[in-house]
């Protein structure tokens, strides 16, 4: 089922994932079928057990033709989910949140984990001139666009032109989001090594913590164009000071906290404490209005630049990952309003073209001022266009600032996301495949390796 | 307290766990685990209030996954002992000694309920079957916890050592005939009781062999992980989802998997190291969870448990000692000796309680509560008189604590 193994599976291997997601389908299709709807446990239990299954079994499938991994789990979610074959219901999907919590914050950790000091030291040049590139140019071409087509979508009638030019500025900074978690499921797949991996990485979760702030800056700018009777709120930017600082402070102090418990006990335990820190930091985090992403991003940066321990903290987070990105993104599938994309699809489309278009034409432009190498000047773009769950957060966050238009707002948003989200890997896998820095970072141990019976007695 | 609170309260317990199997954990641990049980009580409704029950509640999903796991645990292991196949005799004393005492207590719970109580009917049959179900296993952790702790070493060592680990079989059995007798799935599709009794060991079967056949291809040890956490889940999620028995379907998954992969060494290994990290917070889930309503008629459905479970053991302790030649004095104290129930125990009183949270459910789970930690109070040492009457604990080893108690429980893994 892993990429490692791709070349030792025979037509004996892929007939017995063909028929055992035959037979997992089979049975959900027959228990849904026979009580169709329940809450509470059983209903939570069998989705995550589904989706786990059908995931890994759709993607393994789909890894014939090339496609990701992480296409496959989305493909098994949105088709078994509530909008297709209904074998998992709205409820169920809304049930697994936790699994999402833990997800994002394995992400977070292993994403700041792969962040090294020398990595951003060795592509800090681009990552400069690309980040200020993107976020300036990609944020006015990407609104421009959103502007020439606000008049077509409903929730911007009554709307005067400087509140829309406010949702369109709101617009090309959600654009300029990224995909972290997309990103961490291809390198989790490919274990790729080489420039444009060490370029993404370092663009894609730094771009993270840009972003976060970008929004709050120009949430703070449009109020007064969108709500004329509202002033500039300066509190807003206290906000995000106090939630940037005492996010890096926390993520910090955890990270000492790790390399001290690596240091000290080894790995023995650590997937308890993984789940620990997963679920119950990020509910502290949470009640403190600190931000989880950043904090677990800075603990595992910290662990890997100002210690032995990097390594450790970095197999375990993907040994426990692995199995739970699964669900995470199968449950994202699930989560696709594909009707909505079906209902928005052109302007979905328009929009996602226009920002796939200005990602590609300012990363050229970047790569050529920052005099880059041609591997990344040609490839660097691939990384930038998925875009998932930290883009519909954002669009949440929205949402909530501004409730009169916030809700169509969204929707447009998830409907952008989902062709995002179901383009971007594939794009990236490929970019990867055709440099040919696919499988040249450290290959995880087989099954059978891993687990090692007692020497006998 | 919260349930986030909770629940890291839990995985701190998982933690403890999952360093107890490695030897590091030596002597930190009663072989049934009855320490965890009586802490949870400690902190539950009935003591400190730590948990409430509605907090209790909300891990419900927890806790049928936990004990599905268990049995998966039990099914990948099930028939193998140190690496070979269960001899017929420890097959037929296991199996003997786990029938009898299931019909001897359930008979006598029977007769309390019916004279005691005004249950009738369906619910009368629930109770006493319930009850001896909970009450039929020898706790194999116990029976090698001792062989291990005091070097036993001999024939009656390994036939109660393989009858404790044989006799798995017949409460999971049990539940998987009882739940779908008692209360037949109300599903929009038509199938007979029979149809219900087979969809069980048929729907474990299908998962556990899709799992093997996955693993026959050699993936990552995250995909390894990947394939059968997801068919665990998948089978015990249907299983609730139809109201079948969820720790049977997760047994049959087990077994498959160790028939049919030719990985079964390496997946015995892996799941016998979570053990210990699931059984812990589930014991102390189930000390917190029990729930005494009648507290007169649960007293006598226990002293039923003990005396049909004790009676049985008297049978057949006799029996086992002849069967590997061992003194006529052993008798006694191995029937003492063979009480001792645990991690099967609990997880049968935990899935009854899921599967009928009212009355039953909890009655049933006291029960389990009850005997493990009368088991644990009278079995270890008792068992270690009769193997010392039988010549089979070496002096060298006396009462040190040769062979790591806790490596012990990891043994079947071999």
């Amino acid at each position: 089922m892993s990429h490692g193994t791709t070349a030792r599976k025979g037509v004996a291997e892929r007939l017995a994932e063909v028929l055992a997601l035959g037979v997992v389908l089979v049975v959900m299709f027959v228990a849904s079928r026979a009580v169709p709807s329940t809450e509470g446990a059983a209903a939570l239990i069998t989705a995550m057990g589904f989706l786990l299954l059908s995931g890994m079994l759709t993607s393994a499938l789909l890894e014939i033709i090339g496609l990701p991994h992480l296409t496959g789990y989305l493909l098994a979610g949105a088709i078994s989910g509530p909008h297709v074959l209904r074998l998992v219901d709205h409820h169920a999907v809304q049930s697994l949140a936790p699994v999402n919590t833990l997800a994002l914050s394995l992400i977070a950790l292993a994403g700041g984990t792969e962040l090294r000091i020398e990595l951003l030291k060795r592509v800090l040049r681009s990552l400069v001139f690309s980040m200020v590139l993107q976020s300036v140019i990609g944020t006015i071409v990407i609104g421009l666009a959103f502007l020439s087509v606000a008049r077509l979508l409903p929730f911007t009638a009554g709307l005067t032109t400087p509140a829309l030019v406010g949702v369109a500025i709101l617009w090309g900074v959600l654009a300029i989001c990224r995909s972290p978690s997309a990103t961490l499921g291809i390198f989790s797949q490919l274990r790729p090594d080489g420039p444009v991996t060490r370029f993404s990485l370092a663009f894609v979760m730094s771009s993270d913590v840009v972003v976060a702030m970008l929004l709050t800056i120009a949430v703070a700018l449009t109020r007064p164009l969108i709500e004329p009777s509202a002033g500039l709120a300066l509190r807003d930017f206290m906000d995000l000071g106090h939630e940037i600082l005492g996010s890096v402070s926390l993520g910090t102090t955890l990270g000492l906290a790790l390399t001290a418990y690596l240091w000290a006990i080894g790995t023995g335990g650590f997937l308890v404490v993984l789940v620990a820190i997963g679920f119950g930091l990020t509910e502290g985090l949470h009640y403190l209005r600190f931000d989880p992403l950043l904090a677990f991003m800075v603990a595992g940066f910290v662990v890997a630049n100002f210690s032995q321990q990097g390594e450790k903290l970095l197999s375990s987070v993907e040994r426990t990952g692995n199995v739970v990105y699964v669900v995470f993104f199968a449950t994202a599938g699930a989560h696709l309003d594909l009707p909505l994309v079906r209902q928005l699809w052109p302007i979905a489309l328009f929009l996602g073209g226009v920002r796939a278009l200005t990602t590609w034409g300012v990363h050229r432009l970047g790569s050529f001022l920052a005099k880059d190498d041609p591997i990344i000047k040609r490839w660097g773009w691939s990384s930038l266009i998925s875009q998932a769950g930290l883009t519909i957060g954002m669009a949440v966050l929205v949402e909530r600032s501004f409730p009169s238009f916030g809700a169509g707002f969204r929707s447009i948003a998830i409907a952008n996301v989902a062709l995002n989200e179901l383009v971007g890997p594939i794009l990236f896998k490929f970019a990867l495949d055709r440099t040919g820095e696919t499988g040249r970072g450290t290959q995880e141990m087989a099954f059978h390796e891993s687990v090692r019976p007692p020497a006998p007695a | 307290m919260s349930a986030v609170a909770l629940l890291l309260g839990l995985l701190v317990v998982a933690y403890v766990g999952s360093h107890l199997i490695g030897g590091r954990g030596d002597g930190l641990r009663l072989a049934s685990g009855a320490e965890y049980i009586v802490l949870g009580v400690a902190l539950g409704p009935y003591a400190l209030g730590a948990a409430e029950r509605s907090t209790l509640h909300a891990f419900q999903p927890l806790a049928v996954v936990g004990t599905a796991w268990i049995t998966l645990v039990i099914g990948v292991g099930f028939g193998v002992r140190e690496g070979r196949r269960i001899s017929l005799g420890g097959v037929a004393s296991g199996v003997a000694l786990a029938v009898l005492s299931a019909a001897v207590a359930s008979s006598l719970s029977y007769a309390v309920l019916a004279r005691f109580s005004r249950l009738s009917g369906e619910q009368l049959w629930l109770f006493a079957c319930g009850v001896g179900l909970v009450a039929c296993e020898t706790n194999r952790h116990a029976v090698r916890w001792v062989a291990a702790r005091h070097g036993a070493d001999g024939p009656l060592s390994s036939l109660i050592a393989e009858a404790s680990e044989i006799d798995d079989i017949v409460p999971i059995a049990g539940i998987a005939l009882l739940f779908p007798l008692i209360e037949p799935p109300a599903v929009s599709l038509l199938v007979p009781v029979w149809g219900w009794l087979a969809i069980t060991p048929i729907l474990g079967v299908l998962l556990g062999g899709t799992a093997a056949a996955l693993l026959r291809a050699e993936p990552r040890a995250s995909d390894g992980w990947g394939v059968i956490i997801g068919a665990a889940l998948l089978g015990t999620g249907i299983a609730s989802r139809l109201g079948l028995a969820p720790q049977a379907v997760t047994f049959a998954i087990g077994v498959s998997l160790a028939l049919f992969s030719r990985h079964r060494g390496e997946v015995r290994a892996m799941l016998a190291r979570s053990e210990q990290a699931v059984l812990l917070p589930l014991l102390l889930l189930a000390g917190a969870e029990t729930e005494v309503k009648n507290p007169w008629v649960l007293l006598g459905l226990l002293a039923a448990a003990l005396v049909g479970r004790f009676a049985a053991r008297l049978f057949a302790a006799p029996l086992i000692a002849r069967a590997s030649r061992a003194p006529a004095g052993v008798a006694g104290p191995l029937a003492v000796g063979l009480l001792p129930s645990g991690a099967l125990a609990v997880t049968l009183g935990l899935a009854f309680e899921s599967r009928y949270p009212d009355v039953a459910g909890d009655a049933i789970l006291a029960i389990s509560v009850g005997l493990v930690v009368a088991g644990e109070t009278v079995g270890p040492a008792a068992l270690r008189r009769a193997l010392s009457r039988a010549g089979e604990l070496r002096p060298a080893h006396g009462t040190e604590a040769h062979g790591a108690p806790a490596a012990a429980i990891a043994e079947g893994t071999r």
